[in-house]
């Protein structure tokens, strides 16, 4: 890597406040598992990394009124160790638990998996299927938005040079709700997603699909949401048929590109399965806990 | 702890390396280590019009950069072939080719190296080769074997046409032709061996040293043949005796074939140091391992079985084209020959036809990896077998019954001349399918099935030629009665240091834990040729057995005269020297201590204990088993579920069990890891790699491969004195077929009869998909 | 430059380096711990795992000056004076090993298992150690090593 400064500020406001002195010269560095790596294959180096993980804002998993509220550094190992996302969100665990490798997990954080924003992110998916808001730290103060307006497309998100995540947070009525994420690799450990998927629903009354949600990523520009696959299942009764025309309907929303590591042909299946089975395994967490 | 021949001795290597202590070659930083960072290039084929490197001998610490034209002025050599096949007598010319350390003139692979770069830190080094600036006039490149032989294809070496160096062929064309007229039966497949490269884990690197005072230079170095290091640079590179040169390899880490050639790297680490006349260290990213490390398989072929009606083989007929890469260097033959000439593998073939072509492109050599050409062969006789099986509807374990060689048919001269000595193949294949639980395989399917995968099984029956070249062993006693074993083979994993010494222990009746162990060294080892295509415990092992015995021969001679007894009178038997009828005996300890008294030594015995072994294998030795695997396929995605591996192999005596079961292992993880995983990609208009990380070029983990039971059938070897077969590469030779036909299996009734490699899920699900439209 | 210090096998040991430098730089070049290899030196093989607060890390992604104040276990401080830790007596005794370069980080992962979940699955170990890649064994040893390791850590098994 070629030669950079380092600080390692403690505050929200003195993380703003370097960001505002050296951007756009400054990179956030937290576990540092996809920017480490960037700087070593890149000669485009900042002048200066703001290493954010010692700032206490960004740590803590804890239920607010608002909803569970997620510290942007909280590490993907802790994701997994959460006995309240083990309980309520076991597919964040499943999702934490399929970035790279014990290794990679200790390191890397949730907020770095999102600020990197690459299609195939592994936690992206379940977050939007949960309608995650994300909270942003600027020099004008905090602002809340959607996991959505926050993925703007490829490596690139709506965060200013001077901003930085500092929080995620799942909606009260989401904490709890039945989801289920898959990914397809071509391993299964340290390996990129050829496609992601989560599904989100509540059973309704009369055993009806309530605020479906479907999100898929490594097959469009960012993780993305099948809103017409959702409007079909909504009020619609849970079976494997509905199920399966879902994520018929998914494939047609996704904008999948072939390169030499699938073909979009093959992406598409994998969309329909996965769609299809993300449904039958929140479905299936639904009645565990019945 | 039992030490001797057969135990399951753990390893004296191990304390070091469980510990951390290992010392591996860049781990050795030298005092006053300058560091080398090669610029490659970045095309798959052009002509060099300029290199201008005046920005980076500016940069800061740089202290020199050299380029071919350099290497021209200094009047330094290439590597070539170490044999082309008429260099071993087959009456067949084939363009020889030159591969420089630095290119001249025109670069013919991504990766070639340009120009040489070194500072006072890595860092500086890596900055100022970025300002190196190489002007290409890029030509249209050509990266298959079946692109490059088309007429219009861009030309690799003018005197090459249609790319093709040379063509062998083997066996008898017209008889091959008639049978296959008159057969009942004929099966065809069309198979692409894909091209692999090693991934040792431990990359390739040198430092190398230039002493002042002696005018020697030292290199360290990562490889599995120190003296062929010496050798190669000395005498092609730098036009000197070995004398100025020595080579040491301390751990290192796997090779797996890879590394049994010389690199442009080593010598120019060498060179450099002449220069700067400070120590000067290369060690490579693995992105630049991926592009650079020569690289192995990659044959196309067309084959076919004539079959009578009731399943006994009639011919085998074959053509393929072997992608040789941009230059033909080491042992590139190797893999290209010994496809040939293990073709008809384990079965009684009346005729055979079988050929290849040794075809440039514009991709970087092709060298031996693990298997080196049996593989190739393997895989295409099983892939026949099985298809042909499923054709004619007859059991794929009772096809090959019929045709297996029998075990008193042995010795058994096969169509290429080669001479199976020994060999019970049929047994084997019993013993495995009875380890395999054969018969409740239907039980498992219907389980699969239940949970929406498929379950296939594959049999493959393999067979490896192994004992390449002589070599020499030495062992020698000091003055306190140890001895020290001196290796002229290469242990990087196989763990030759507790091997060698069980088998001292055994033939001499010394103490294992008082045998010192030394390799690696040219100036400790006066003479040897590595380790590398499963040579070592039968070329080492039986140089190390006649080496005993000189060691028993003179022993005799000592105690004869201490125990004044004629050296006929005198038996050596566990450890001792006894006069024959009496209780006088003196054990090899206290005789070896005598042969080093100050006075009173008969002249004729000369001073000291030491034996000298060499060994050349008149006929190969024939490693053979029976490997045995099930799959589970995803019936929507494709993809594959390794469940079980069994393994029975003949690797006639075993030495040390615990590794003999480790490189079966070893060999069937490689072998998955192409079945399932595993494909060196390159761009097919720009000859960019495209697989330039781990991420995209998968190699199997932990969880991609099942427990996996390992089990032996001992024939011993009788072309050798010890007995033994190779051990190192049967595990992928077999592995890969065996697993390759599972999946078939497991699709067949889908419609599948064919799946290239590696099998991925989208190939598979292709497959199906392609399978049902047809249908 | 950064001072930076680490208590690495238990002895506080300082260095000055740039920002830059990994943690994997430090331990090699500055702290003569050779032990953690350079593999590909992105995080993807494992041969750089070292523990950091007792976790397992890719030294190789982690800068030297994020580790500073920590305590860090690399494979030179697993064994102590007098014996083995029960991972290296095991792989020892399987020879799970070969050509040892994917050792320590093979066997720091595995400790790292074995002290959270004492008694792991052969699935949970294959799941830990799917971050440490290995090309000579084909892992049927080593997790065979890890799981008498975790019998004898267990007092199910003799440790003689």
């Amino acid at each position: 890597m070629r030669a950079f400064d380092y600080i390692a500020p403690d505050s929200t406001e003195s993380v703003v406040a370097a960001l505002a002195a050296h951007s756009p010269n400054a990179r956030l560095l937290g576990g540092g598992t996809d920017l480490i790596v960037d700087l070593k294959h890149t000669s485009n180096t900042p002048k200066v990394l703001v290493d954010v993980s010692q700032v206490e804002d960004f740590h803590g998993i804890e239920m607010t009124d608002r909803g569970l509220r997620i510290g942007s550094m909280v590490t993907h190992t802790e994701i997994m160790k959460s006995e309240i996302i083990q309980k309520e969100l076991p597919a964040m665990v499943d999702a934490a638990h399929t970035v790279g490798a014990v290794q990679t997990r200790n390191l890397g954080t949730l907020g770095g998996n999102l600020v990197t924003c690459v299609p195939s992110m592994d936690s992206g998916p379940t977050l939007l299927a949960l309608d995650a808001l994300v909270t942003i730290a600027g020099p004008k103060g905090s602002r809340q938005i959607t996991l959505e307006e926050f993925f703007v497309g490829p490596r690139k998100t709506c965060l200013e040079p001077d901003e930085v995540l500092v929080d995620i947070i799942i909606p009260k009525e989401n904490v709890g709700k039945p989801t289920h994420f898959l990914k397809f690799g071509l391993r299964k450990g340290q390996a990129l997603a050829l496609v992601n998927a989560a599904a989100s629903f509540h059973v309704g009354d009369g055993n009806i699909f309530s605020a479906p949600r479907i999100a898929l990523g490594a097959v469009a520009p960012v993780v993305m949401r099948a809103t017409k696959a959702e409007d079909f299942l909504a009020g619609k009764e849970i079976t494997e048929a509905n199920m399966a025309e879902a994520g018929e309907i998914a494939v047609t929303e996704i904008k999948p590109i072939t390169d030499f590591r699938a073909s979009k042909e093959y992406r598409r299946e994998l969309v329909a399965v996965f769609t299809r089975r993300c449904l039958a395994g929140a479905y299936a967490l639904h009645q565990s806990r019945a | 702890m039992q030490h001797g021949i057969g135990q399951p001795v753990t390893r004296t290597e191990d304390p070091r390396l469980l510990t951390g202590r290992g010392i591996y070659v860049d781990d050795i930083t030298l005092p006053n280590q300058a560091y080398a960072v090669i610029v490659y290039s970045t095309i798959a084929h052009g002509i060099i019009k300029s290199i201008d490197t005046e920005a980076a001998s500016a940069a800061p610490g740089v202290l020199l950069i050299l380029t071919g034209e350099d290497a021209k002025a200094d009047g330094l050599g290439g590597f070539g072939p170490a044999f082309m096949p008429e260099d071993v007598g087959i009456p067949v010319p084939g363009h020889r080719t030159s591969r420089p350390i630095l290119a001249q003139g025109k670069v013919r692979h991504l990766g070639e190296r340009v120009a040489l770069v070194v500072a006072e830190t890595a860092h500086q080094a890596m900055d100022a080769a970025e300002l190196v600036e190489v002007d290409y006039e890029t030509l249209p490149a050509v990266t298959t074997a079946v692109e490059a032989v088309k007429d219009g294809a861009p030309q690799v070496y003018d005197e090459a046409a249609n790319n093709t160096s040379f063509a062998l062929r083997m066996g008898n064309g017209e008889a091959v032709a008639a049978a296959f007229e008159s057969a009942a039966h004929t099966t065809k497949v069309s198979i692409y061996n894909n091209r692999l490269t090693a991934n040792s884990m431990e990359p390739r690197g040198s430092n190398a040293t230039y002493d002042r005072a002696s005018g020697e230079t030292t290199l360290y170095v990562s490889t599995q043949n120190p003296h062929g290091v010496r050798e190669e640079l000395s005498g092609h590179i730098f036009h000197e005796p070995e004398t100025k040169l020595r080579v040491i390899a301390r751990d290192v880490g796997g090779g797996f074939g890879m590394k049994g050639g010389v690199y442009p790297e080593e010598a120019l680490v060498v060179w450099a140091t002449r220069k700067i006349q400070r120590p000067v260290k290369w060690t490579p990213s693995r992105t630049e391992s991926l592009m650079s490390d020569d690289q192995g398989r990659d044959q196309t072929v067309e084959a076919e079985l004539a079959l009578d009606a009731d399943g006994k083989i009639l011919a085998l007929r074959w053509a393929a084209l072997n992608n040789v890469g941009a230059y033909i260097v080491g042992a590139a033959n190797v893999p290209v020959m010994f496809s040939l000439r293990l073709a008809q593998t384990v079965y009684a073939i009346p005729e055979i036809d079988v050929g290849t072509k040794a075809v440039f492109t514009n991709v970087p050599p092709t060298t031996p990896y693990r298997g080196a050409g049996r593989p190739e062969a393997v895989y295409i006789m099983e892939r026949l077998m099985d298809t042909a099986a499923h054709e004619m509807g007859i059991d794929p374990v009772e096809l090959r019954r019929k045709n297996l060689i029998a075990a008193d048919a042995m010795p058994f001269t096969t169509h290429t001349h080669y001479v199976y000595d020994s060999g019970e193949f049929d047994a084997t294949m019993s013993q495995c399918v009875a380890a395999a639980d054969w018969d409740g395989f239907e039980k498992r399917k219907a389980e699969s099935e239940a949970n929406g995968r498929w379950r296939g099984r594959g049999l493959a029956y393999y067979i490896d030629d192994t004992g390449i070249f002589n070599d020499r062993m030495e062992l020698r006693f000091d003055p306190s009665g140890s001895v020290t074993i001196v290796a002229g083979t290469f242990s990087h994993g196989q763990g030759h240091e507790t091997t060698y010494p069980q088998m001292v222990s055994d033939w001499l009746g010394v103490d294992a834990d008082n045998i010192r162990f030394i390799q690696g060294d040219t100036a400790a080892v006066s003479f040897g040729r590595g380790s590398y295509a499963s040579r070592s415990m039968i070329v080492g092992g039986s140089a190390l057995r006649y080496a005993a015995d000189e060691i028993i021969e003179k022993g005799k001679k000592f105690a004869a005269h201490v125990m004044e007894a004629s050296p006929a009178d005198i038996e050596f038997a566990d450890g001792k020297f006894v006069v024959a009828g009496t209780d006088k005996q003196m054990s090899m300890t206290e005789v070896a201590q005598w042969a080093y008294h100050p006075a009173g030594l008969p002249p004729e015995l000369g001073i000291g204990l030491e034996g000298v072994g060499g060994f050349a294998a008149t006929s190969p030795s024939f490693p053979n088993g029976c490997h045995i695997s099930e799959v589970e396929i995803d019936q929507e995605t494709g993809k594959v579920y390794l469940d079980r591996f069994v393994a029975v192999d003949d690797m006639g005596i075993v030495m040390n069990t615990l590794l003999a079961h480790g490189q079966v292992q070893g060999g069937v993880g490689q072998g998955v890891g192409q079945a399932l995983l595993e494909d060196l990609q390159y761009d097919p208009d720009s000859g960019q790699l495209l697989t330039g990380s781990f991420l995209d070029y998968c190699m199997p983990r932990a969880d991609d491969l099942p427990s996996m039971e390992i089990e032996m059938n001992e024939v011993p070897c009788t072309s050798n004195p010890i007995g033994v077969k190779g051990a190192g590469e049967g595990g992928t030779v077999g592995a890969t077929p065996a697993v390759i036909i599972a999946i078939l299996d497991a699709l067949r009734s889908e419609g599948v009869n064919d799946i290239p490699m590696p099998a991925t899920p989208e190939r598979i699900w292709q497959a199906l998909a392609d399978a049902k439209k047809a249908a | 430059m950064t001072d930076v210090t680490l208590t690495v096998n238990g002895k506080e040991r300082s260095a000055s380096v740039p920002p830059e430098t990994t943690l994997l730089e430090m331990l090699r070049s500055k702290l003569n711990l050779t032990g953690a290899k350079l593999g590909c030196d992105v995080g993807d093989c494992g041969a750089c795992t070292v523990l950091v607060a007792g976790k397992s890390v890719n030294a190789c992604l982690m800068l030297a000056v994020q580790a500073n104040g920590r305590d860090v276990l690399t494979i030179e401080g697993l064994a102590t004076a007098e014996a083995f830790h029960p991972l290296q007596k095991t792989f020892e005794e399987l020879a799970s090993l070969q050509c040892g370069f994917c050792g320590p980080g093979i066997i720091l992962s595995a400790k790292t298992l074995l002290d959270e979940n004492p008694d792991p699955t052969v699935q949970e170990i294959k799941d830990a150690l799917a971050g440490n890649l290995c090309r000579c064994t084909g892992y049927t040893k080593i997790l065979e090593g890890v799981v008498d390791a975790a019998r004898i850590m267990n007092g199910k098994q003799d440790a003689a």
